[in-house]
């Protein structure tokens, strides 16, 4: 079985053609790619250091405070003791990520009352907690990414399942299934988040799950129509005269040919995630405080107008993010365009 | 391939289709499709059936290999025999392994007929995984595009199948269904997609393999001169109903059901250059609205108070049956 069919391939070679959208792909998975090493990229952890003449590497590894002077067994704050006199009295050194902040840490003992305008150390500023507003970009655009793909990848799944099998069923089983999403869709989306993130806690997994018993709604309409079409065509009639099992029907003859909603929708799901993702998050149902998240920074920012960083840089990124994601979705959208693949 | 020498008289034909009827159900009724259609196929010979669109060709054709229409399709009565055994009361397995590999079909679209995104050397290696068979696969494949009269065999199985022409694609899918050496072949309008000369050049093949291979073929179409042309039994078909069917020398010499004549009055002909062509009045009744008695009353000419009331059913003398009671 040929993997890629040369319509594929063609579609393909359409899509780099669109030199927006190719571009738009590439950008975005540079950056999604970074922050995925965003721990290398922007952490207070070095990479190396030496302490009184002996070598740590606290990025691999952990250490007490203990170790360094200090009092505790938690893991050291390597941001208090690179500014500590103990560590630049002596011939101590270490070698810091080109972004050397955490989003989690406070940076309490700046001058001044937090939000802290940008300046050479805080690129972007700090929030109304005195935390880095770059790194909490980084680290929230991660999680907004990582959220809605894998949104995205369980919505995509649930709606073939579903869209298929009315489709390809039909009768009375389509009819019960329909009418029962569209009660199913009528349900008040934000009161069910809200309902079951104050019940379970707002993690990750749980708001995941939340979001993607709706997502899949939108999906499951087209593969439905798609499946609907496509049993009907002769090559499906041809594979059942020729005596070949249902499952090799659906999945070899009919999913492969009904695919096309599914990459034509693919970006504008991810881009309907992270809007609902930073939603949630603005109006404060969203992932659990200090998690780094866009959402929350809009919401400061809103809280804090006189501190114009907040706001700008995070509005900045998520516009770019939802930009280069829609410059995506509409090259895919035109490369698959059947009166384009005609001649 | 070993086939039964010509049976005679009273040997079980090849495929007997008896009294089938099919309907659809609807949620509060049951919609009557075809009634009562009885006919024979026997080996090397090929019988035609023909009717307007919505008849029910189509349907019955799909019964013969157990597929009713979905959804709701269902069986209200009769059987269709294959050697005698009722395929109706085989489960999905055997049925399956009948399908293709006993009765093979092929459609009138070859290009809606063929997975678009399958290379065509894959869609006919795909039956194998359905069936299993003792042959050399490869050689087989070849061997049968020789037979079907394709000769660049590397270049058409690596192509797909909008990179070759109707033609080719149809002698492909005849290729396809004669994979497993069927001896039953439905031919669901296979010609009315390709041009003329296409379309003769494929009759006279599935004429040539039908008597070579001593296989039968059940040549569904609405083209007349078709059918007399390369058909040795007809059976016509109105409003789910075999209305008349004979020998087609018989028939063709004298239509007895009113539809018949009609349908032989409408072919445009060089040696009647004065004749008007004749045209049916009326129009074919949908199904679920079929009238009582003769369901050709409504557009008969001749119909009497008789016709309105009993349905008709008649053999003639020749041996053929028809539906009229005049």
């Amino acid at each position: 079985m040929a993997v890629f069919s040369s319509l594929t391939r063609d579609r393909f070679s359409r899509f780099k053609k669109i030199k927006r959208a190719w571009y738009s792909l590439i950008l975005l998975s540079v950056l999604f790619g970074l922050s995925l090493i965003s721990e290398l990229l922007c952490n207070d952890r070095p990479y190396i250091m030496s302490y009184h003449g002996k070598l740590y590497f606290p990025m691999f590894q952990f250490y007490t405070e203990k170790e360094f002077g200090g009092k505790y067994l938690t893991e050291a704050d390597y941001t208090n003791l690179r500014n500590s006199e103990a560590f630049s009295g002596g011939e101590n050194w270490m070698v810091l990520p080109p972004a050397p902040h955490n989003p989690m840490h406070s940076y309490i003992d700046l001058e001044g009352a937090p939000p802290h305008p940008p300046s050479r150390d805080h690129w972007l500023g700090t929030d109304s907690s005195a935390r880095d507003v770059f790194a909490r970009l980084l680290y929230g655009f991660r999680i907004c990414m990582l959220f809605s793909l894998i949104l995205a990848a369980i919505s995509t799944f649930l709606g073939v399942i579903i869209g298929g099998v009315q489709g390809y069923f039909g009768g009375i089983i389509d009819i019960a299934m329909q009418r029962l999403i569209e009660i199913w869709s009528s349900l008040p989306f934000l009161y069910v988040v809200i309902l079951v993130g104050t019940i379970y806690s707002r993690d990750f997994i749980i708001l995941i799950l939340v979001l993607s018993l709706f997502q899949w709604i939108g999906l499951s309409y087209y593969m439905r129509g798609e499946f609907f079409k496509i049993r009907n065509l002769n090559y499906v009639k041809v594979a059942k005269t020729m005596g070949m099992s249902n499952r090799h029907i659906l999945f070899r003859q009919i999913l492969p040919n009904g695919l096309t909603p599914v990459i034509t929708l693919l970006p504008f799901q991810i881009i309907g995630g992270i809007g609902a993702l930073t939603a949630l998050d603005f109006l404060g149902f969203g992932l659990q405080p200090p998690t780094p998240s866009w959402g929350e920074l809009l919401s400061q920012g809103l809280n804090n107008l006189f501190a114009p960083w907040l706001a700008i840089s995070t509005v900045v990124c998520l516009f770019t993010t939802l930009l280069l994601a829609t410059f995506i979705g509409e090259g895919v959208r035109e490369a698959f365009d059947p009166r384009a693949s005609s001649n | 391939m070993e086939t039964p020498k010509q049976s005679k008289g009273a040997d079980t034909p090849l495929l007997q289709v008896l009294d089938l009827s099919i309907g659809i159900k609807k949620p509060n009724l049951t919609v009557q499709l075809t009634e009562g259609v009885s006919f024979e196929l026997s080996a090397g010979k090929i019988h035609g059936l023909i009717g307007e669109s919505g008849c029910g060709k189509s349907i019955s054709s799909l019964a013969i290999m157990g597929m009713l229409p979905e959804p709701g399709g269902t069986l209200i009565a009769g059987s269709v025999r294959f050697k005698g055994e009722n395929i109706y009361q085989m489960d999905e397995l055997a049925l399956n392994s009948l399908r293709g590999d006993k009765i093979s079909m092929i459609f009138q679209e070859p290009f809606a007929a063929m997975n678009p995104l399958v290379r065509v050397g894959d869609q006919m290696l795909e039956i194998f995984e359905y069936h299993s068979v003792d042959f050399d696969r490869h050689q087989k494949i070849r061997n049968l595009l020789d037979e079907v009269g394709l000769s660049d065999h590397r270049r058409i199985l690596k192509s797909y199948p909008h990179e070759l022409s109707g033609g080719m694609l149809q002698r492909i899918i005849i290729a396809m269904a004669l994979l497993l050496d069927p001896e039953v072949l439905i031919a669901d309008e296979p010609t009315t997609a390709l041009d003329v000369t296409v379309q003769a050049q494929i009759m006279s093949l599935i004429v040539q393999l039908c008597k070579e291979r001593k296989m039968s073929v059940l040549l569904i179409s609405h083209n007349i001169s078709l059918m007399a042309q390369y058909a040795d039994f007809i059976s016509v078909m109105y409003a789910g109903q075999i209305v008349e069917s004979n020998e087609i020398k018989a028939f063709l010499s004298r239509p007895s059901h009113p539809y018949s004549r009609g349908l032989m009055g409408a072919v445009p002909s060089l040696d009647r250059e004065n004749k008007k062509i004749i045209s049916i009045p009326g129009q074919v009744p949908e199904p679920g609205n079929y009238p009582q008695g003769c369901r050709f009353n409504g557009r008969c000419v001749d119909a009497t108070e008789q016709c309105l009331n009993e349905p008709p059913n008649k053999n003639l003398e020749n041996g053929g049956r028809y539906r009229c009671h005049y």
